[in-house]
């Protein structure tokens, strides 16, 4: 900052901004606090962190984590503690915000504006708002490829509709940073697909995208980097190879009348097997193609062998009811060279409702494949 | 931002403003037609053709087409309050009272447009079904002697516009907007006999009196605005008191929302 504001007293607007552009990142939060009502801890606590031009930037957490909170604090909604700078400046004193920032809050099932109104005429209406010609917004609607349903009314566009029309809204002032509150949730997968494609295309043009996501697999997808949340803290800032190789892991899922006799050939090679309920398992450390040869080897007939990306803590569901004191010690010791400092803090999850509690939440994680692995 | 443009289309976007228009002129063109009719049966004194024109009622405190003026401009705030602009497109102080500008302007040219039509409407009407009182007047337009009424008349379809327009705003809400218009009349007439203090000495009735005269529900109450609908008001107000009572309630409110909208966060 002192650095910007030398710069300042020397040279002209134009060069002075161009300085500012250099020095900071199109999005920084700083210290963003919120707290709790009436004594509960807070909802948001002291979270810091940038996105950069060029990158996609996810704000990772379960939902209750502080994340849309982080995003109304920045841009001024709600009132808090800590701020956050856009190019330097913090978002109400931006001239032209629309041109700077495009944001898409609120659901996806809610239409993006009066349920009456056309499309076209909605969105040319809006672009009268942001100071941009009608010619803009017909543009958008092509590229949000929502041209086809254009002149239908905004009462009948379904969630994924909505969010692209919302996104189109953003998109008018032509902003180099976007800021979008859980854009797929809700989403069909083609949809999401687009989305991510549209985002990762954004950034790939130079802007800076933060976007808030529930589901790991979605942000290893999309982010260049991602900041992870849990119940208000930040609990992890980093780049999308070290989360996927720290919170991720590959899995294949295989469903046939006798994985059982296949879960024991795939432990004596050396891959972790978890049964899943029925006839299905997840096996960990053997790829896909490899766990089709030794079925085949063996004369096992398979359903279906698939890829699949899990979170090392895996999302609490239906399990096998375990005693789960029996295997503490195992558990640990399975704990891998991979498990550093940072996937030990992101692990906590809720326990699941209804379930047996288990002692400690880092157990849960390798529990599993240890404990089939003697079962079978 | 082109905060008229932005106005222009949001107003011809939503359907009320097609439906209200249609409802007025309808309403009046009826109201209309029972006032000739009424005049013919009684026989005697043939309606007041400013009061056909307008399309007066004596059960409502304002003309049809001023209270369908309110109805738009109420809906005109609702609208940015029920389904906000993508943030902070209106959030900078300068975009909002721009944009309040835009929209009183937007309203004041629909109202004007809304008294204009019925005034045409409500004359054919009056031509097809009285043809010696259309005659007169017409000649008396003809040589160029308008009635200050109908001016009058088109100021007070105006000001309902606005009334609602600006009640919404401060209120926030488009029922609220349309509650400040009809509240409007009932609490002008107090404050203004208040004012002009002969109010005492025509009622010739203590207070009470007066305030029961002022009773809404009254059914041959004569409303203060009454006079610009070609209804025989109760109260004798000079032309230019007339034109104190349909501006002030217009700068009160006008002045009441300028107070707040610094406070403020959205429009």
């Amino acid at each position: 900052m002192a650095q910007a504001q030398t710069v300042q007293t020397q040279t002209g607007p134009a060069v002075r901004d161009q300085q500012v552009r250099q020095v900071h990142h199109p999005f920084q939060a700083i210290g963003l606090t919120k707290a709790g009502r009436r004594g509960r801890s807070a909802v948001l606590l002291d979270l810091s962190f940038d996105a950069r031009a060029g990158q996609v930037t996810v704000l990772l957490g379960p939902e209750g984590s502080g994340r849309t909170t982080a995003l109304r604090l920045a841009l001024g909604l709600e009132r808090g503690q800590g701020t956050a700078l856009f190019h330097g400046r913090p978002y109400r004193r931006l001239s032209r915000p629309e041109r700077e920032v495009g944001v898409v809050l609120g659901e996806a099932d809610r239409p993006a504006g009066h349920p009456g109104r056309r499309a076209r005429a909605h969105l040319r209406m809006m672009a009268a708002a942001a100071g941009v010609s009608a010619r803009r917004a017909d543009q958008l609607l092509e590229q949000t490829r929502l041209a086809p349903a254009a002149e239908h009314r905004l009462r009948t566009y379904s969630p994924g509709m909505n969010r692209r029309l919302q996104l189109a809204q953003a998109l008018l002032g032509d902003p180099s940073t976007l800021l979008l509150d859980e854009p797929t949730e809700g989403l069909s997968p083609k949809n999401v697909e687009w989305f991510h494609a549209f985002l990762r295309a954004f950034a790939a043009g130079g802007g800076a995208v933060l976007v808030t996501l529930r589901s790991p697999q979605q942000a290893a997808q999309l982010a260049d980097r991602v900041v992870t949340l849990e119940l208000g803290r930040l609990m992890a800032d980093q780049p999308v190879e070290e989360f996927r190789r720290t919170r991720l892991r590959d899995e294949v899922s295989v469903r046939g009348p006798q994985v059982a006799r296949l879960a024991d050939l795939l432990a004596a090679a050396g891959a972790a097997v978890r049964h899943e309920g029925g006839n299905v398992i997840s096996v960990e450390g053997l790829a896909r193609t490899e766990i089709g040869e030794l079925a085949f080897q063996h004369g096992i007939l398979l359903h279906e062998l698939a890829d699949r990306v899990v979170e090392h803590a895996p999302a609490p569901g239906p399990r096998p009811p375990e005693p789960a004191g029996a295997s503490l010690a195992k558990a640990t010791v399975a704990l891998g060279p991979g498990e550093t400092v940072t996937t030990q803090v992101v692990v906590p999850t809720p326990p699941a409702p209804g379930g047996h509690v288990l002692p400690a939440r880092r157990e849960t994680r390798v529990l599993h494949p240890l404990l089939f692995d003697e079962d079978d | 931002m082109h905060a008229l443009t932005y106005e222009r289309r949001r107003l011809s976007g939503v359907r009320s403003s097609w439906l209200v228009p249609v409802v007025v002129l309808g309403a009046s063109a009826v109201v209309a037609v029972l006032t000739v009719r009424q005049g013919a049966a009684a026989g005697s004194p043939a309606a007041d053709p400013l009061r056909v024109l307008t399309a007066g009622l004596p059960l409502l405190p304002l003309p049809i087409a001023a209270l369908g003026a309110g109805v738009v401009g109420a809906l005109s705030a609702g609208h940015e309050f029920r389904h906000p602009a993508p943030l902070a497109l209106l959030r900078p102080l300068r975009r909002r009272l721009a944009l309040l500008l835009a929209k009183l302007v937007t309203v004041g040219v629909f109202a004007g447009l809304l008294g204009v039509g019925t005034l045409v409407l409500d004359a054919v009407v009056l031509h097809l079904g009285h043809h010696t009182a259309a005659a007169r007047l017409e000649a008396a337009v003809l040589h160029g002697h308008v009635p200050v009424a109908l001016g009058g008349y088109l100021a007070l379809v105006v000001a309902g516009g606005w009334i609602g327009l600006l009640g919404a705003v401060l209120l926030r809400s488009a029922a609220a907007g349309m509650l400040v218009l009809i509240m409007v009349p009932v609490l002008v007439e107090p404050v203004a006999s208040a004012l002009l203090g002969s109010g005492a000495a025509r009622g010739g009735g203590d207070g009470v009196l007066r305030w029961h005269r002022f009773f809404p529900v009254d059914g041959t109450h004569a409303w203060l605005y009454g006079a610009l609908s070609g209804l025989h008001s109760g109260t004798t107000v000079s032309d230019a008191g007339l034109a104190v009572a349909v501006a002030a309630p217009v700068l009160m409110l006008l002045l009441a929302y300028l107070v707040l909208l610094p406070r403020r966060s959205a429009l």
